[in-house]
């Protein structure tokens, strides 16, 4: 056990969890706008699954990670455009939407892989590279858990605070908050309010399209089918979790990442604990958080119900 | 007088006897028809390696066939069984050869379909015999060589492999992998991690630079994620199909699987059954084919032979000569492998 909280394991630790962290941040403080705009999207991991097998494709075709990510974001707004027409718009149920939304991620991304690798070995790519930030990576221990991490992994974070910003110092904010509390109060206003939902789904989706696209170009070389694995449900389990405030989801996500990256050195190290509790630990604590949290929520009041005049 | 007509006779009866060769030759099947289950996508090596070697097998016409193949995404559980059904029912396919762990699907429709031959591969099938046959596939001899290269090219004597499931037939490879790598320096430590799943390149990444950070130096990647080896400027390992393309500065070999002799005895007993009239009579052990029967190998250096030295290439060239001789007899351990 004493090998765990060895200085090199503890700091690999510490920088698995950032990096874990980075997708499933981009996805839950992104849809965290949405929620709080009333839409519950619960298509996020199909989402992330097209940002990443857009990532993919322009990667491995062009070799540029910068298109790779502006194609991830394209794919995210794409599919944030389909949900906000089928929640703003068409006011289907929103649990609905996102299912639908999920099972043509996987059911496209699958069939344009297959006719994208027939006949060849399947193109890889070169990723992101981690950046040493001048001066700050010299830190010990911070240096190199905070400060040596893929670019991506710095707007993820940087991304929390502007939502923040956003959500709470703004007007725009306050109003988009309104949203998911009481429609019809902006309604009365004049103010569009699909208008309103469209953006906020669209904001959402285009950061869980970045969140694919890390997953893409800072873990792997390559596109397996489903490769996001869940991550998008934790994203949303984090905004729950997270009582819908950004601190909150930011600390919802640290927690299940660290359980990850834990249970990750467990098992290399093998400490006589089975890794398979730490796997398991994510959901749990969710679930714990969730009952403490039953009493004093910040659920938007009209989350996921759609607004009739 | 009795000469001709003996003579008469024998024409006749040549001409009888050929007639009835003939017959027998114009009966036999002159096509095979396999529809195939894959369980992981034809881009993982799992999957792709058994088209690969029915590409071969095809170019050498077993007993004359034809052989034409067609095959499905990755499909499990009820999923599977129905797509077996469908193609037992369509009567166009005369093998279904079910790419992983589908005997509990077979179980339901062998007896339905006794015509049919039907084929399961590898670990938490169950060996039913009749129409069903259990191919199974290990490379452990191959991940032995590959120790023996790892054994001796590592400096911190410290060695991970990063695995998907803890089944039978990755564990053998696994323990035979650090075997080999005992066998030429005693002073291994072995660190084993497993992603729980059978793609998870994410999964895959963290676990192998957590390997790193507890100082391994060489990587055997089951989970083909090379990524982190290539960051940590290490050498990695890969596994089932020949993947230095994947990471051609880092990937030093890989061990092989070769399903040509798989197919050659599954098509062997398909023709015995068609053309000999011999019953199905599949095997409820499992039945393997090593190195020495052309199961197995290791790929090419590439341009990583730089960086593997002369001595180095000799041991493991000798490894394997020694297996395909018998002189190198690699245990076969399955017991779920641990970290040091």
């Amino acid at each position: 056990m004493s090998e765990l909280f060895s200085e090199a394991i503890l700091i690999s630790i510490l920088a698995g969890t950032v990096r874990i962290m980075t997708p499933i941040l981009f996805a839950a403080i992104g849809e965290l706008v949405t929620q709080r705009a009333g839409i519950w999207n619960m298509g996020v991991e199909g989402t992330m699954l097209m940002g990443a097998f857009a990532a993919y494709i322009v990667a491995s075709s062009t070799g540029s990670v910068w298109l790779a990510v502006w194609a991830a974001m394209a794919s995210g707004a794409l599919m944030g455009l389909l949900t906000a027409f089928m929640t703003a718009t068409m006011r289907v149920d929103h649990f609905i939407s996102g299912l639908g939304i999920n099972l043509l991620a996987g059911g496209l991304t699958l069939y344009w892989f297959r006719i994208y690798i027939k006949g060849r070995p399947q193109p890889t790519f070169d990723g992101f590279d981690s950046v040493a930030i001048p001066g700050l990576s010299a830190i010990p221990w911070l240096g190199e858990i905070l400060f040596t991490q893929r670019l991506l992994t710095y707007l993820a974070f940087a991304m929390v605070p502007v939502i923040w910003f956003l959500l709470y110092r703004t007007r725009w904010g306050l109003e988009l908050r309104c949203l998911g509390e009481n429609p019809k109060a902006l309604d009365i206003k004049g103010i569009n309010i699909v208008r309103r939902q469209y953006l906020a789904v669209m904001i959402g989706s285009v950061m869980t399209g970045l969140g694919g696209g890390f997953l893409m170009l800072g873990f792997s070389d390559r596109f397996l089918a489903d490769i996001t694995a869940g991550r998008g449900w934790l994203a949303v389990v984090a905004i729950i979790a997270g009582n819908w405030m950004p601190r909150g989801v930011l600390a919802a996500v640290l927690v299940f990442a660290l359980l990850e990256s834990v249970a990750t050195h467990v098992q290399v190290l093998s400490l006589n604990v089975p890794h398979q509790i730490f796997l398991a630990l994510p959901y749990l604590a969710s679930i714990l958080l969730l009952m403490g949290l039953r009493r004093k929520t910040n659920q938007p009041v009209k989350l996921g119900i759609p607004y009739f005049r | 007088m009795i000469k001709r007509t003996f003579l008469k006779a024998l024409g006749a009866t040549a001409i009888a006897l050929a007639s009835f060769v003939g017959t027998a030759q114009a009966d036999d099947p002159t096509d095979l028809n396999i529809a195939i289950i894959l369980s992981a996508g034809i881009e993982s090596p799992w999957d792709g390696t058994l088209i690969d070697s029915l590409e071969r097998v095809k170019a050498e016409k077993p007993h004359g066939l034809n052989l034409s193949w067609e095959y499905t995404d990755p499909l499990w559980g009820d999923d599977a069984g129905d797509a077996m059904a469908l193609f037992a029912e369509s009567g166009e396919y005369d093998i279904i050869w079910a790419h992983s762990t589908y005997s509990d699907q077979v179980k339901k429709l062998k007896d339905e379909y006794p015509e049919i031959m039907f084929v399961v591969v590898g670990s938490g099938n169950e060996g039913l015999g009749g129409n069903q046959y259990w191919v199974y596939k290990r490379v452990h001899e191959a991940a032995y060589a590959l120790g023996v290269a790892a054994g001796k090219l590592t400096t911190s004597n410290t060695l991970g492999v990063v695995g998907s499931f803890p089944a039978d037939d990755v564990n053998d490879e696994i323990n035979a992998f650090f075997n080999g790598a005992r066998s030429v320096n005693p002073d291994i430590k072995q660190k084993v991690a497993f992603i729980e799943s059978w793609y998870d390149p994410a999964k895959a990444a963290e676990m192998t630079s957590a390997q790193i950070a507890t100082g391994a130096d060489i990587i055997f990647s089951l989970a083909a994620n090379f990524q982190p080896c290539e960051e940590a400027g290490i050498l990695c390992f890969a596994n089932f199909g020949d993947q230095h393309e994947f990471s051609p500065t880092t990937v030093v070999s890989s061990a092989l699987a070769f399903w040509d002799p798989d197919l050659n005895w599954i098509i062997d007993e398909w023709w015995a059954n068609k053309s000999g009239g011999e019953a199905f009579d599949g095997n409820t052990e499992i039945k393997w084919f090593g190195i020495a029967d052309g199961g197995a190998g290791i790929a090419p250096y590439y341009a990583m032979a730089d960086k593997v030295p002369a001595d180095v290439q000799a041991a493991v060239a000798e490894t394997i000569d020694g297996i395909k001789s018998g002189a190198v007899n690699v245990e076969l351990d399955v017991s779920a492998p641990a970290s040091d």
